[in-house]
């Protein structure tokens, strides 16, 4: 009898802790040692608030590291050339016209060019991937997938700085225009979709999620030339407060998941259209299965919903404290709700009535419009508080 | 179930119709855009108000009842099913279930299922072992708190909805609707409204808005209703000390904060606190924000400074706020609308770049006129640089809606308007005028074939006559004079031999006017002083009566505008979201698993057959499920045999 126990025992190999991997440990050294440097340097700045958003950050990094590995990697290399940025700044917002490798790589406007850059040539990899024989042209894909989020997120960081550098009574945390928005929603929605695509080995989806992204980024630079959308603006009084810092990048993970599963639902519905039309295509055959794809829909809407709905509850109690009523029908809290209603009614249709394919994946790709005009629309078309943003 | 999505998409669709018509707006800025039917069109199906009308709510109503009618057949069950083990299956039924496994183990059936529950529980899984006449059946389970998400969230909608309910404006409107509430729609102080317009002290839920002047205090707030608005008392007195507008180094607002004082019979003194925007003041479940600000009566001294030559300028002094008589002048009536303490504006600079300037105070007035005329002005206290020049801006138009045009009125050396109204003055003096016209007669023709006494005579008349219509209409005027008297094919010509004569005459005034200041060298400043002075006075056309108001000295008062609000809603609302988003990670990331593993006696071991069920039944469970096999198998020491 004993000896089953044991034989039980190994077959289920050593525990979770037992399982951990070198660079799992280094991870869980380092994210508290990081975090201490980054008080130690920073502390001065940040109120009370700030350091327990930074803890909380950090106690949410610690697992996200150990389930998502790659970012054992991505995270000291962002946070390296954040750091060597600020160092090559040295205090002086004039370094960024001076110093070579501000101007060409890590002052923000320079980093989030090259971001845009990186994610146009990524979709152009994936793309060709899906086409060409060969196995690296897509692999090149994830790899400029990488660099871009990595770009992006060295660009937000170091502009964080930047507006301390121009004043520090004007600095704020760069995700409180529609410019610095579209940004956060490129990284995210791509680190999502890296996530996705080593956990379910999908690349040949790639092309489809980068499509949503290089929009996003066409519309950033439209938004940088056209209007000088990434001058620096001191923010108007609402804005001021720790819950930004919180509300804002909770949105973002639901539209980025909500992207992304519309895109997917777009290669769900084009990979049957061409078996209808043309059974070998070999594109469509380099899809993955509707099975997986219905998989990474609904995945992906759930983690949207959970962290949408956070946002919206978060948004709420800001809302109570800046403009005195936690709900005012606001034209974005408006759309807000329609947009969670249409992933209520997706995720009901899905987990009651049990309906998959094609149907999902048209029903994915309207709600990646309701989202849209939810992001854009009511700033572009319907006035109140959130589009101006004002007191 | 069908219903529950239609009431979601439904639900979806009717608060679409509420963002497409801007709810903040007044009934009248209403009617001049839609036009006076189909404002009252919208009026009827209450679109400017669409969450709170009566088919809103209807479907509000219905998701209300139809989720805790779902919740309360359903409900049952699912606690149930988080309870059960499940134990009561037949050894069919998980032969033809979806996923399964079967093999052989060495050791007898007893021993076996005990070895499977250590690797069961190495896995996460709770299990029980039940024996029957021939079989032993072992049940586990993992998760099973996704059961309770279910109940969570839909619990929460009616959580939520209710808090929600609790905080709307509906006790007010049927006050409203059964007629023990009147709307206010006139402009009153809070003394004057009649009681009929007054909420009940005791009324449990409102949001309202006051706007409260330094130095003095408010136990009211106005609860905006349809048109007009209805009065909230309150049991405490706020007190406003001071407000202030804390400033980026750019000039742009970063922060209002006002410093108030709470009196209430219930606390011993009163206390002090400083209400910011995102800081509000909680007192005895109201909350007060800082929503707004304006001017709170500030006090001014002021010149009416005469354009023209006869009248002598008027000291006088207001208020913002205040109506009266306007001093230098019978029948006209002064309003005072509004004071800024700054001004920031963009101002391209000569190397092109835009920066902040701040222009300095400025204040608003209306001038009304007895014959029913109005025109607004805006001017400002101190001349504003533009150019490497200084000018003080005055801006005047017939109404709100019309953007204000601005007077250059150019500064002189000591920064006041002095000489810009000397060379003003001159101009409605007819001695001077004629003098200065005479002698700039003499200087064109002086000497030439023309030169009689008559033509002198006429050109000195033409000359006056030209002064005086530049006076009362600008270039426009000489050009009037010009296209009267002169055929077409020479009027451009004699319009600019006019303009000539025109400015050596005015230049003759000039002069004059400086050497009261006893400049006597006019150089190239002078020269631009009086430029600047010509265009502003050919601005006058436009700019209305014969009257500049200069700012000497003021007293800034300003008002903060509070947001008043008794939400006892909020807190249900909040825990309502919180067992809405524990219930959502409960439904999606814990997955209910169930595992049975069927024994019996085979020779000197046991036959296994292991069977498998997910609630969410995802991709990830095949594989998981395959995994745990092939290590309970491992575990009890057999082969795998392959699935029946
Ligand atoms: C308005 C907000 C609502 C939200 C966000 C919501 C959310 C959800 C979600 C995510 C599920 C999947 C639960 C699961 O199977 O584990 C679900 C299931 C369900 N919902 Fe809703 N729901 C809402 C309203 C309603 C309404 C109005 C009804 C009834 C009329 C309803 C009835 C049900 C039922 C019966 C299930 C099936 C539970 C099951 O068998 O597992 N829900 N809901």
């Amino acid at each position: 009898m004993a000896v089953t126990r044991d034989a039980m025992d190994d077959a289920f190999g050593p525990g979770f802790l037992a399982r951990r991997t070198v660079g799992d440990w280094l991870w869980a050294a380092g994210v508290p040692v990081a975090t201490i440097g980054v008080l130690l340097a920073f502390g001065d700045a940040m109120g009370r608030s700030d350091v327990l958003i930074l803890l909380g950050f950090a106690a949410l990094l610690l697992p996200l590291g150990w389930s998502f590995r790659a970012l054992q990697l991505f995270t000291p290399v962002v946070g390296g050339a954040a750091a060597l940025a600020l160092l090559q700044y040295g205090g002086e917002l004039a370094a960024g016209e001076a110093r070579f490798l501000l101007v060409y790589a890590l002052a923000s406007q320079s980093a989030i060019m090259w971001m845009s850059a990186l994610f146009v040539l990524a979709t152009v990899a994936y793309l060709a991937g899906l086409f060409a024989r060969a196995d690296w042209v897509a692999r090149t894909g994830t790899a400029l997938t990488w660099c871009a989020t990595g770009m992006g997120f060295t660009g937000l960081l170091v502009r964080w700085h930047e507006t301390y550098l121009i004043d520090p009574a004007i600095g704020y945390i760069p995700i409180s225009n529609l410019y610095e928005a579209f940004i956060l929603f490129c990284v995210i929605t791509a680190l999502i979709w890296l996530y996705y695509e080593r956990r379910y080995a999908v690349r040949h989806l790639g092309g489809f999620v980068l499509t949503i992204i290089s929009a996003a980024v066409a519309f950033l630079l439209w938004y940088s030339f056209d209007r000088a959308g990434h001058e620096i603006e001191p923010l108007v009084p609402a804005l001021n407060s720790y819950w930004m810092k919180i509300h804002v990048p909770t949105n973002f993970i639901g539209y980025g998941a909500f992207a992304l599963a519309a895109m997917v639902g777009v290669a769900y519905l084009l990979r049957e259209r061409l078996l209808r039309t043309r059974p070998e295509s070999r594109i469509a055959n380099r899809l993955p299965l509707p099975a997986v794809l219905d998989d990474i829909m609904y995945k992906s809407i759930a983690l949207g919903f959970a962290f949408f709905t956070i946002a919206t509850f978060l948004g709420a109690i800001w809302a109570a404290e800046a403009w005195g009523s936690y709900w005012n029908w606001d034209p974005k809290e408006a759309w807000a709700l329609i947009v969670w209603l249409t992933y209520a009614g997706w995720l009901h249709m899905r987990l009651t009535k049990g309906w998959h394919g094609a149907p999902m994946a048209w029903w994915a790709v309207i709600g990646l419009l309701v989202t849209a005009f939810c992001f854009l629309g009511v700033n572009m078309f319907l006035s109140g508080l959130h589009s101006y943003g004002e007191l | 179930m069908n219903l529950a999505i239609s009431l979601l998409l439904t639900l979806a669709v009717a608060s679409i119709i509420g963002t497409v018509v801007d709810e903040t707006r007044t009934y009248s800025e209403y009617t001049a855009d839609y036009g006076p039917f189909w404002f009252e069109v919208f009026r009827i199906t209450g679109a400017y108000d669409v969450y709170s009308t009566g088919w809103f709510l209807v479907i509000l109503a219905f998701l209300l009842v139809s989720t805790s009618v779902c919740l309360v057949r359903n409900a049952p069950a699912m606690l149930r099913e988080l309870k059960s083990w499940r134990a009561n299956v037949t050894y069919k039924s998980l032969q033809y279930s979806r996923h399964s496994r079967s093999w052989h183990a060495q050791a007898e059936p007893r021993d076996t299922a005990d070895a499977l529950c250590t690797g069961l529980g190495r896995a996460g899984y709770g299990s029980r072992v039940d024996e029957g006449p021939d079989h032993v059946l072992v049940t586990a389970r993992r998760g099973r708190w996704n059961r309770l998400g279910y109940i969570f969230t839909h619990a929460a909608i009616v959580v939520i909805a209710f808090g929600g309910l609790l905080d709307s404006k509906i006790g007010i409107k049927v006050a409203n609707l059964t007629g023990f509430l009147e709307v206010e729609t006139r402009n009153l102080r809070a003394s004057q409204i009649p009681d009929a317009s007054w909420l009940p002290e005791w009324n449990h839920a409102f949001r309202g808005n006051v706007e409260v002047p330094e130095g003095t205090g408010t136990n009211v707030a106005f609860v905006n209703l349809y048109d007009g608005y209805v009065v909230q008392p309150l049991p405490f007195t706020l007190e406003l000390k001071d407000f202030r507008i804390e400033r980026y180094p750019t000039g742009q607002p970063k922060s209002y904060e006002s410093d108030v004082r709470v009196h209430d019979p219930e606390l011993d003194e009163p206390y002090e606190q400083t209400i910011a925007v995102n800081e509000p003041l909680r007192h005895r479940g109201y909350t007060v924000y800082q929503a707004d600000f304006a001017d709170g009566g500030t006090e001014f001294d002021l010149t009416a400074v005469p354009l023209n030559g006869h009248e002598e300028p008027v000291a006088f002094s207001g208020a913002v706020h205040e109506r009266e008589a306007f001093p230098p002048r019978e029948g006209v009536r002064i309003e005072y609308d509004d004071f800024a303490l700054f001004n920031v504006n963009p101002v391209t600079r000569e190397d092109g770049e835009v920066e902040q300037r701040n222009f300095g105070p400025s204040f608003d007035y209306t001038l009304r006129y007895p014959d029913g005329e109005s025109r607004q002005y805006r001017n400002f206290m101190v001349p504003v640089e533009r150019e490497g020049r200084e000018y003080f801006l005055s801006g005047t138009r017939a109404g709100p809606d019309d953007d204000f045009r601005f007077l250059y009125i150019p500064a002189d050396d000591a920064r006041s308007m002095d000489r810009f109204v000397g060379l003003v003055e001159r101009m409605d003096d007819p001695d001077r005028v004629r003098e200065t016209a005479q002698t700039a007669v003499a200087d064109a023709v002086g000497g030439s074939e023309l030169d009689t006494a008559a033509g002198r005579a006429e050109l000195e008349r033409t000359v006056t006559d030209l002064v005086e219509r530049f006076r009362t209409s600008g270039f426009d005027g000489v050009w009037a004079v010009v296209e009267e008297n002169v055929p077409t094919d020479r009027q451009e010509q004699i319009f600019q031999a006019y303009l000539r004569v025109l400015q050596a005459a005015l230049a003759g005034l000039y002069e004059d006017v400086l050497a009261t200041e006893g400049v006597e060298q006019i150089g190239a400043d002078e020269w631009a002083f009086f430029r600047d002075a010509l265009t502003a006075i050919n601005g006058f056309d436009g700019y209305g009566k014969e009257w500049i108001l200069r700012l000497d000295a003021f007293e800034h008062v300003q008002a903060s505008g509070f947001q008043i609000a008794r939400a006892p809603g909020q807190n249900i609302v909040y825990f309502g979201s919180t067992l809405l988003i524990v219930g959502l990670f409960l439904m999606f990331y814990v997955d209910h698993r169930r595992l049975w593993i069927w024994l019996r006696r085979e020779g000197e071991g046991t036959a296994i057959l292991m069977a498998g069920r997910s609630a969410r039944d995802t991709l990830d469970f095949e594989p998981h499920f395959h995994q745990m096999a092939d290590r309970l198998a491992r575990g009890t020491g057999a082969e795998p045999r392959s699935s029946e």
